[in-house]
């Protein structure tokens, strides 16, 4: 009875430890699966967000103040990164020349970004100007590649956004393609009251996308319209900090490189 | 009645294996909820950010140092010492926290950083007035085809016209404000949109205008 019992038990307890063994499998298995995915591929899944990061480096113009400025950019495909849609229509990276008006998130900038093709195939570009007036305003954006023909990887181009002379406020922007072709209009902004501040290039970013580019032949436009080349480059601000660590590089009074774990931080 | 010692010896490693179990379980969902978010680049795995989510912007307002190289100073009297222009600075709205003049001197700028009881963190920036009332209803006309904040005309207390910037509270880094024109100044005051609402914006840029400059 003891021995029929023992071994009805005993069986028991075999299925009972083929429980428990099927359970240990599975919570070693959810384990492990939790580990992979948080190091692995899907770390960036749910609850990462798609912030925008940037490099800001600002042109020595001997303490005048600048109403105009003008970079020549290089451009290349560095989109890598998934939260970045045809949908959301968010830029990826991109570069521009800009005046900042000393009050951190007022400006305004002509330049470059990349994004998804709105057909999900591919990676497209497109010129645009931005300002802001309490760190957002609006950007304008052109695709038109008839009109703005050297948007393109591997090209280089030059970029201004120049304050008018008669209405100071207002920000015409160009882009010059090098092909003979002169200026090609972009767009008119206002910024009232802002209208003088700082030459600037600008790279940026979002998380897995990259920005090494050049800015150089770097100028800036003084208050009676004349165009000047900038006597210094330094870094003015900087967002992309670890595990990204964007930098500009100087490489001349008028030119700087934006570079990865290299360059100068602030 | 006492169970034969096996059952008991069983119960107890079945109570002890079923702890260590839920104890991994639990262990790996704490690790994936506290892992990195910028940790991978995975094309397929990670959803989409909307556009009405994410700033379009690397750079943002800073309520505590608002100026590049900013120069601060002591008191509103020692900023109007360094500036053509006298300072709006009325005490219906408190004393300022900080006062910011541009390290430059060519530049003609002042930044008030208040921290009210009521209306939380807030700051004043003022400018000579270089444009017109065209000028500054343009910031308007310019959003009418969309901006990031939500710019519209309003009348302040006086009558006069000025640009009220409504930021979501949710979108990170957005503000609140509104822009106007004051005695050959222009005059702008903001906060964040997530503790600075439309009402305050307003209730302060009245206080503004119908102060004296200092």
């Amino acid at each position: 009875m003891h021995g029929i019992e023992r071994r009805g038990v005993g069986r028991r307890r075999n299925v009972g430890r083929t429980g428990l063994t099927s359970a240990w499998l599975l919570a070693v298995v959810v384990f492990a699966g939790a580990v992979v995915y948080s190091l692995g591929p899907g770390a960036a899944r749910a609850g990462a967000s798609c912030t925008e990061y940037g490099v800001f480096w600002q042109m020595s113009t001997g303490g005048l103040l600048a109403y105009g400025a003008k970079n020549e950019i290089t451009l290349h495909d560095q989109y890598a990164d998934p939260c970045i849609t045809p949908d959301n229509d968010l830029n990826a990276s991109g570069q521009t020349a800009r005046v900042f008006f000393g009050v951190k998130g007022y400006y305004v900038e002509a330049g470059w970004q990349e994004y998804a093709c709105s057909s999900g195939v591919g990676h497209c570009f497109r010129s645009f100007m931005e300002w802001a007036i309490g760190g957002s305003g609006a950007q304008w954006r052109s695709a038109n590649r008839h009109k703005y023909p050297c948007v393109n990887p591997g090209t280089q181009a030059i970029w201004s956004v120049i304050g008018e002379a008669a209405r100071a406020t207002s920000f015409d922007g160009y882009l010059n393609c090098e092909d003979g072709r002169g200026e090609r209009y972009l767009t008119t902004l206002d910024l009232y009251p802002y209208y003088q501040g700082y030459g600037e290039g600008e790279g940026f970013f979002r998380e897995a996308s990259a920005m090494a580019e050049t800015h150089q032949n770097l100028q800036w436009m003084d208050s009676a319209r004349a165009w000047h080349p900038s006597l210094d480059v330094f870094c003015r601000y900087d967002t992309s900090k670890a595990p990204y660590n964007w930098n500009g590089l100087k490489v001349s009074a008028t030119r700087f490189d934006v570079v990865q774990n290299a360059g100068t931080d602030c | 009645m006492r169970l034969p010692d096996y059952i008991i010896g069983f119960g107890r490693r079945h109570v002890f294996s079923s702890v260590l179990a839920c104890t991994v379980v639990v262990a790996g969902t704490a690790v994936v909820l506290a892992r990195p978010a910028h940790r991978s680049s995975a094309p397929t795995t990670r959803p989409a950010a909307t556009a009405a989510e994410e700033s379009n912007s690397a750079e943002h307002v800073d309520f505590d140092q608002p100026l590049l190289a900013g120069r601060k100073l002591p008191s509103v009297a020692e900023a109007a010492a360094n500036l053509p222009f006298r300072p709006v600075a009325p005490a219906a709205a408190g004393q300022p926290i900080s006062v910011w003049i541009p390290a430059q001197a060519r530049q003609h700028l002042l930044a008030l950083v208040y921290q009210h009881p009521s209306y939380g963190r807030f700051m004043v920036i003022e400018v000579p007035n270089v444009g017109t009332q065209q000028d500054l209803e343009g910031l308007v006309a310019q959003c009418a085809t969309g901006c990031e904040e939500a710019w519209s005309l309003v009348h302040l207390e006086d009558g006069s016209e000025a640009v009220l910037f409504e930021g979501s509270p949710t979108i990170p880094h957005e503000t609140t404000g509104v822009i106007w024109i004051h005695n050959g100044l222009a005059l702008n005051v903001l906060g964040p949109a997530a503790s600075f609402s439309r009402d305050a914006a307003l209730a302060l840029a009245n206080r503004f205008n119908s102060a004296n400059a200092a």
